[in-house]
């Protein structure tokens, strides 16, 4: 038997603070409740004043919903909340929030500059409820039936298609072996490269995305391979993901070669990630190829581990896995925390993030490599690129193999005010040479001229293979690129990753808004034909 | 302000405490369920919610009966692109634990160090 770290829970405290808890609590004092201060004058009626910033430490709380305050007051707040924080909070227009709305104002609180290459610069602007930003899974559950699929939009010659693109362990989708590469023709007898109405849309997002353990869903799929269709019926239920799979080395002419599917940096990832490179370790592997192009990031903190594990002790050492940098008014410290600003060193012990999987403290396995393979699309985003980046900064050779990241180097912290937690832009990530203009994506490259541009292969996923399969695309350029230096010649121009589209139809989107924020959003929808 | 905490305290107390049993953690043993049922399942939701603050917890079927220790993380909201929303996260996740304590259970954060009983739920020590 292990007890919690020698603590003792004396009885009577216990059972008054659970009471507390449990029956509502005691007495409460409102921090944010200031008088006589004002959005932009001293007036003591919040007004705006162009050029003119209260504290937003001096609007807070001040709500419309319990006449704490008023609409106002919730958009005066935001803009000197914005102006403190934002990362580029100089290029915000001053605008006079008195027409708009709370939400509609919010989103006029960014820059509308657009990237090097002509892209919108912020993309990464949100609110949602509270409520709902404070909902708790057990890290890597969500409801659904362990399959995850690829949504090709209508778009000009292309058709709507659902394509899987790996299962969970253990799932519904594995246990009637729905996997990669199956299409998905039809969901409760919707057509899904036909269907044309709202009402259509909705049972095919419906069937997609359940929101509730428990919901039937009919669905007629063709597997990969096969000529014939089939009719499964899958029931939702909590699942729990297996962010690390398939850890495998590959023998080749030239040398024993490891992969590594790497889906999220969830809690349940930390084991995962330890077991994995221990089996690596045990094959003596000579290069690695780490599949992240399902991976959109999450927890920071284990990049910085994998980047350790990878490049081992003696590349790491003293060096910068990720500095954060706030707008010109805090050079030095964080503004949120209030905090000297630090960087993120390459970290070498367990963190503990699942204390039922792995403890704190650890020391954590390396692979000691110089270089590292990495398979990318545009769903490799955030703490994946950080990771890239970070091995860049200490000259650990990355060769990219696949389509470009997302593009986001930037992070928040999520504020609530009023019973909205918003996500403005406030701080950006940089490696150990002082690099993190990566906006616009890691580019594989050929010929690589930008910093953001990486030596590799600009190719498209490949639903017809197995992740790990040594024929699937991306792997199998990988492979080639090691042996011979290049990228494989490329007859199909599908094979090539496609430039990103813009989709401007708000209707009619295939979509999974389960978790989603409020703004509109732009997947997967067909040409309307009304 | 304390006058009026205590005097809630004993109220509340008088209320409610009645209806729970307490925590003892250095006499209560690490637990795993015994048995997963739905209304067990419903009630540590419910438990873990109120001593994580949380509005809504969702936890697998299979919780607590491998492990009496849970991780819980914010769920996974993205952006309208389909990326996380918090795919630069800092956070660490909180980490709530199952013990026994004679025949009855509790789920208790230990960060906090508070606790909630769970009368529907069997459990077994670990």
């Amino acid at each position: 038997m292990t007890l919690l770290s020698g603590k003792t829970l004396t009885l009577l405290l216990s059972s008054t603070l659970l009471t507390l808890a449990g029956c509502g609590g005691g007495g409460s004092t409102d921090t944010n409740n200031n008088s006589g201060s004002s959005g932009g004058t001293n007036s003591g009626t919040p007004q705006w004043v162009a050029g003119v910033f209260a504290p937003d430490s001096e609007l807070a709380g001040q709500c419309a919903a319990n006449q704490t305050g008023s609409e106002l007051t919730e958009k005066l707040w935001l803009r000197s909340w914005s102006n403190d924080t934002y990362l580029w909070y100089s290029e915000i227009a001053d605008i006079d929030p008195v027409p708009f709305g709370v939400l509609p104002y919010f989103d006029q609180l960014k820059t509308q500059e657009l990237s090097a290459s002509g892209n919108i610069k912020d993309q990464f602007h949100f609110s949602m409820p509270t409520s709902e930003w404070e909902q708790l899974n057990q890290s890597g559950a969500s409801v659904g039936y362990g399959a995850h699929f690829d949504l090709q939009q209508t778009d000009g010659n292309l058709e709507r298609k659902i394509t899987v693109t790996y299962n969970e362990p253990n799932s519904p989708a594995s246990n009637v072996n729905l996997t990669r590469g199956a299409q998905v023709l039809e969901i409760d007898g919707v057509n899904v490269r036909n269907a044309a109405d709202s009402a259509s849309i909705a049972i095919l997002n419906k069937g997609l995305f359940p929101s509730r353990a428990g919901q039937e869903t009919l669905f007629k799929v063709q597997d990969l391979g096969v000529s014939t269709s089939r009719e499964i019926t899958l029931t939702a239920q909590t699942i729990v993901s297996t962010p690390v799979q398939n850890a495998k080395a590959i023998l080749t002419p030239n040398g024993m070669v490891g992969y590594l599917q790497f889906n999220s940096h969830i809690a349940t990832a930390e084991r995962g990630l330890f077991d994995a490179v221990n089996t690596l370790n045990r094959y003596n592997i000579d290069d690695l190829v780490l599949d992240l192009r399902y991976n959109g990031g999450g927890l920071l903190a284990m990049a910085s581990q994998l980047g350790y594990m990878i490049a081992g002790n003696q590349a790491t050492q003293g060096k910068v896995f990720e500095t954060t940098t706030f707008n010109d008014k805090y050079p030095n410290t964080d503004p949120v925390t209030g905090r000297a600003l630090t960087p993120m060193p390459f970290l070498s012990e367990s963190l503990g993030f699942n204390t039922g999987l792995l403890g704190a403290g650890q020391p954590l396995p390396s692979l000691n490599l110089s270089r590292l393979f990495v398979l990318t699309t545009a769903n490799t985003c955030s703490a994946s690129e950080a990771l890239m980046n970070s091995l860049r900064g200490i000259d650990v050779e990355v060769i990219q193999i696949g389509d470009t990241t997302c593009g986001k180097p930037y992070g928040f912290y999520p504020t609530p005010n009023c019973g909205t937690t918003f996500f403005t832009v406030q701080f950006k990530g940089e490696n150990d040479k002082g690099f993190g203009d990566y906006s616009d994506g890691f580019v594989p490259s050929t010929s690589p001229t930008l910093d953001s541009e990486i030596p590799g292969c600009s190719l498209s996923d490949d639903f017809n293979h197995a992740l790990g399969d040594t024929d699937e695309r991306l792997l199998n350029a990988a492979l080639y690129y090691r042996a011979n230096g290049r990228c494989p010649t490329i007859g199909n121009r599908v094979a090539k990753a496609q430039p990103r589209t813009q989709v401007i139809d708000p209707g009619f989107i295939l979509e999974d808004t389960r978790t989603q924020n409020v703004l509109l959003n732009n997947r997967i929808l067909t040409q309307s034909p009304e | 302000m304390k006058i009026h905490y205590l005097l809630g305290s004993l109220l509340l107390l008088a209320g409610c405490s009645l209806q729970a049993q307490d925590l003892r953690v250095s006499e209560a043993s690490p637990a795993l369920l015994s048995d997963s049922s739905l209304e067990s399942q419903a009630e540590l939701q419910q438990a873990i919610a109120s001593l994580l603050k949380a509005e809504e917890v969702l936890i697998a079927n299979d919780a607590f009966m491998q492990s009496s220790r849970l991780s819980l993380s914010r769920a996974p909201h993205t952006d309208p692109n389909g990326q996380l929303i918090m795919g630069r996260n800092f956070e660490m996740p909180d980490m709530v634990q199952l013990f026994i304590q004679g025949d009855q259970c509790f789920i208790y954060h230990e960060e906090s160090d508070q606790y909630r009983p769970l009368p529907l739920s069997k459990c077994i020590a670990e």
